[in-house]
């Protein structure tokens, strides 16, 4: 992949609403609470990273938020700071014919269970027009089209929690292939009330240690939030006096059938990812200089991938990360957080989160995270999922 | 660049399971509406739907250990014929094959357990299984962990109504990518109450009969199915002898980026759509010879897209389009995917199923929408086209196969 280079982003996270103040947090640990958005009541579940006292009208103005849901309201964030930071305006996004391809777990299960729920509860003839049409899983990427008039492809990744990597991988693909010149990619996902208990009865969450400094190692925390960042073809962005950023060098997927139970099979599957990554980027494992990895707490998942990260720089190990110690598992944003602080990390030098070189990772329990200081030129960034689906994308510095 | 070709079909419907029965009860213009019969419907003031009633999934295949929602057990169904139809069940070359598919809502039904717990104050009975069959990313992995289709992650995109030619799109790019060499791309919706609740209190459902494009057409009828295509490399097809439907020629996305669930007036995005993929398919408008219209029943889509298809082809075109709809009501997530195996055997057979229920056009229009009966016309190049809430649009170009180039 030669073509494609990221000229800005935008984020809102519990722990930072900019990229830097977003980075910058990533260097500390960020605190995990009883969830507040909702009322847990006597309900188990874990600690969660919530985006608290959330105000839209802080960061998009005095508007008419009634349409739109939180995830939604999210994407459009991000999106603002993403645009306004790339100095698009409503004239360039037309001419450029701007689209959004937008990775999510769930749309907004909260928008879909209280639209049924209260038509239940009240009648259907009672239940909310307005809401109906926010149920569907695009919902998000739909309103953050209406808001700022992307009339380019417009598409929702819902792979589980690889979809915004996965998102980004999909969009560099149609940039590369010039289907389309500029596209807004990454992901948002919401915490909720049946999010946390589902996964909670499903023996995913974890507990937090008290003082937050090190990922969990008997399930994840959730977070949320939501991250986007401009894809374009590199000579469009160069046209218009864009200044890039970074690269997306490669990108591969791979599916484990054993759904992450067998460490072999987990390690197996990412591997061929990592590997059908480098192979798209022309490199060796020798050139990646860290790996921001999917470590989210979830003991089977992070043997694998760890394996997986052992495996194939055997002979050059490299430090890796675990952001999700910091920031929680936000799911369908988790990727495109991570490849925010990847860009952070290829313009500054900073990498946040390590929890230990590729080598050590396979061999012992979670370190405390801490930071370093390294020339990246090619950062690799792992995302395995849930249910056995994985990928890997390659972002490199700007040429 | 690599071309990309349907090997295999499958389909489950309210008209019929198995590709083979679809496909006769299409052309016979029989429709799969019927009294709702999968939630207490007293409530509602229309009470019909595409359902598929009396569906097992054991009656087709073995039960698994661990279950799988009603839009997964249709998927694997379907899945699994496109993979026998195309002769690959079984192929050991799965690390080189993968699963995209489509869905509007995935397994609705899971949040509606949730909701009957949750109004009955006993969030207790919610176990473990709720989070491992709702998230609607459970569905290609169940396909892909069923098949051991390991090549990439099994990927969802979930573009309401027009996810299936997504699906499709995403397929063929992967395929001429050349990270794949073939790939099963579909789209599944299981019926829900609350997709049901949404269209009824939007008033957009039809009291007895879908009637796309007919002058006093009334709505639209939900319904549920899937259906994959097998989509493959051509060359790797051609040298393992395999049948071969149809060509994909090319795709066209859009946004209108105007309304959550109304299309643009002017129909902008969805003639966008349209000229891409003509475009990159390397074709005039006047080499199609049929349109699988999206065609819900709806006053104002179906006006929309009159209207889309008047400013590609010209107001006075002849080419035919139908809607099939008309008999199958709105599946959701697996419409186009469901149509684009309708194009795939009308550029095979040139047949072309009908429009159903349709007896009097829109004043002023002149289209030929293949009213009431199936109808032999030779299919060179077939045309789908999906539109979606949020304004996604969707078009793709089936072309019939000429052979190596």
């Amino acid at each position: 992949m030669t073509s494609v280079v990221i000229t800005s982003t935008g984020l809102i996270a519990p722990s930072g609403d900019t990229p830097e103040r977003f980075a910058e947090a990533l260097a500390h640990p960020q605190p995990a609470t009883r969830p507040r958005l909702f009322d847990p009541a006597q309900l188990e579940g874990g600690s969660v990273h919530e985006l608290l006292d959330f105000d839209p009208s802080a960061y998009l103005g005095d508007q008419n938020f009634r349409p739109l849901n939180r995830p939604a309201l999210f994407a459009i964030t991000a999106a603002s700071q993403a645009l306004a930071r790339g100095r698009w305006d409503a004239e360039s996004i037309a001419a450029s014919e701007v689209g959004l391809v937008l990775g999510t777990m769930f749309g907004s299960i909260q928008t879909i269970a209280e639209f049924d729920y209260n038509a239940q509860k009240v009648g259907p003839k009672y239940a909310k027009p307005l809401d109906f049409a926010n149920t569907v899983i695009n919902a998000m990427a739909g309103q953050t089209a209406i808001w700022f008039h992307l009339t380019g492809i417009n598409s929702t990744i819902a792979s589980g929690s690889i979809s915004g990597l996965y998102a980004l991988g999909y969009a560099s693909g149609l940039v590369e292939s010039g289907r389309t010149r500029a596209l807004l990619a990454g992901g948002s996902e919401e915490l909720s009330l049946p999010a946390w208990l589902g996964f909670a009865r499903r023996g995913l969450m974890g507990s937090q240690d008290a003082a937050g400094s090190q990922l969990p190692n008997d399930g994840f925390l959730l977070g949320e939030g939501a991250a986007l960042l401009m894809l374009e073809h590199r000579e469009h962005a160069l046209a218009r006096g864009a200044l890039p950023l970074a690269r997306v060098s490669g990108f591969a997927s791979a599916f484990d059938p054993s759904r992450g139970l067998d460490t072999d099979r987990c390690a197996e599957a990412l591997t061929r990812a990592i590997t059908g990554a480098l192979a798209q980027a022309k490199l060796e494992p020798g050139a990646i200089d860290a790996c921001l990895a999917s470590q989210n707490g979830v003991p089977h998942l992070d043997r694998g991938e760890a394996l997986a990260l052992a495996r194939v720089f055997a002979s050059h190990p490299i430090p890796v990360t675990a952001l999700k110690g910091r920031i929680g598992e936000a799911l369908g944003a988790s990727g495109a957080l991570t490849a925010c602080a990847a860009v952070a990390t290829l313009a500054d030098g900073d990498l946040h989160a390590v929890v230990g070189t590729s080598a050590e990772l396979a061999a012992q329990a979670p370190q405390p995270l801490q930071s370093i200081r390294l020339h990246a030129r090619h950062l690799l960034l792992t995302a395995v999922g849930l249910d056995g689906s994985c990928c890997a994308l390659i972002l490199s510095a700007p040429a | 660049m690599r071309r990309v070709v349907v090997t295999g079909l499958g389909v489950v419907s309210s008209i019929g399971i198995g590709t083979s029965t679809f496909w006769t009860h299409l052309l016979e213009g029989r429709h799969g509406f019927k009294t709702l019969q999968s939630f207490d419907a007293s409530a509602y003031r229309v009470r019909i739907g595409g359902e598929i009633h009396g569906f097992r999934f054991e009656d087709h295949e073995p039960a698994l250990p661990s279950p799988l929602g009603r839009a997964a057990q249709f998927a694997v169904l379907a899945a699994k014929q496109a993979l026998a139809d195309s002769g690959l069940l079984g192929d050991a070359e799965g690390h080189r094959a993968g699963v995209v598919m489509g869905t509007t809502s995935g397994e609705p039904n899971q949040v509606e357990r949730y909701n009957d717990a949750h109004l009955a104050d006993r969030l207790d009975l919610i176990d473990d299984t709720f989070m491992a069959t709702y998230p609607c990313n459970r569905l290609p992995e169940e396909v892909a962990q069923r098949f051991m289709l390991t090549g990439t992650a099994p990927v969802m995109i979930p573009a309401a109504c027009a996810a299936g030619n997504y699906a499709i799109a995403h397929a063929a790019d992967l395929l001429r990518a050349g990270c794949v060499d073939y790939m099963l791309a579909g789209g599944s919706d299981a019926f829900s109450r609350i997709t049901y609740t949404g269209f009824h209190r939007l008033g957009a459902i039809a009291p007895d009969l879908c009637r796309p494009f007919d002058r006093n057409r009334q709505g639209m009828i939900p319904g549920e199915g899937a259906a994959f295509l097998l989509l493959e490399d051509e060359q790797r097809a051609r040298k393992r002898g395999a049948h071969i439907y149809a060509e994909l020629a090319g795709y066209g996305l859009s946004c209108d980026a105007f309304h959550m669930t109304g299309g643009h007036p002017e129909a902008h995005g969805a003639v966008a759509a349209m000229a891409r993929a003509l475009t990159e398919a390397g074709l005039d408008a006047t080499a199609v010879d049929y349109i699988s219209a999206h065609g819900t029943g709806t006053p104002s889509n179906d006006r929309n897209e009159i209207h889309a298809v008047e400013r590609v082809f010209g107001a006075d075109t002849k080419v035919p389009l139908s809607s099939i709809k008309s008999m199958l009501g709105h599946t959701m997530g697996a419409a186009s995917a469901i149509e684009a195996l309708v194009c795939a055997l009308a550029v095979e057979r040139d047949l072309i199923p009908p429009t159903m229920h349709f007896e009097e056009p829109d004043p002023g229009c002149t289209l030929d929408f293949v009213p009431g009966a199936a109808r032999q016309h030779r299919v060179q190049v077939a045309m789908s086209n999906a539109y979606a809430f949020g304004g996604a649009n969707a078009s793709i170009i089936m072309k019939k196969y000429g052979g190596a180039a």
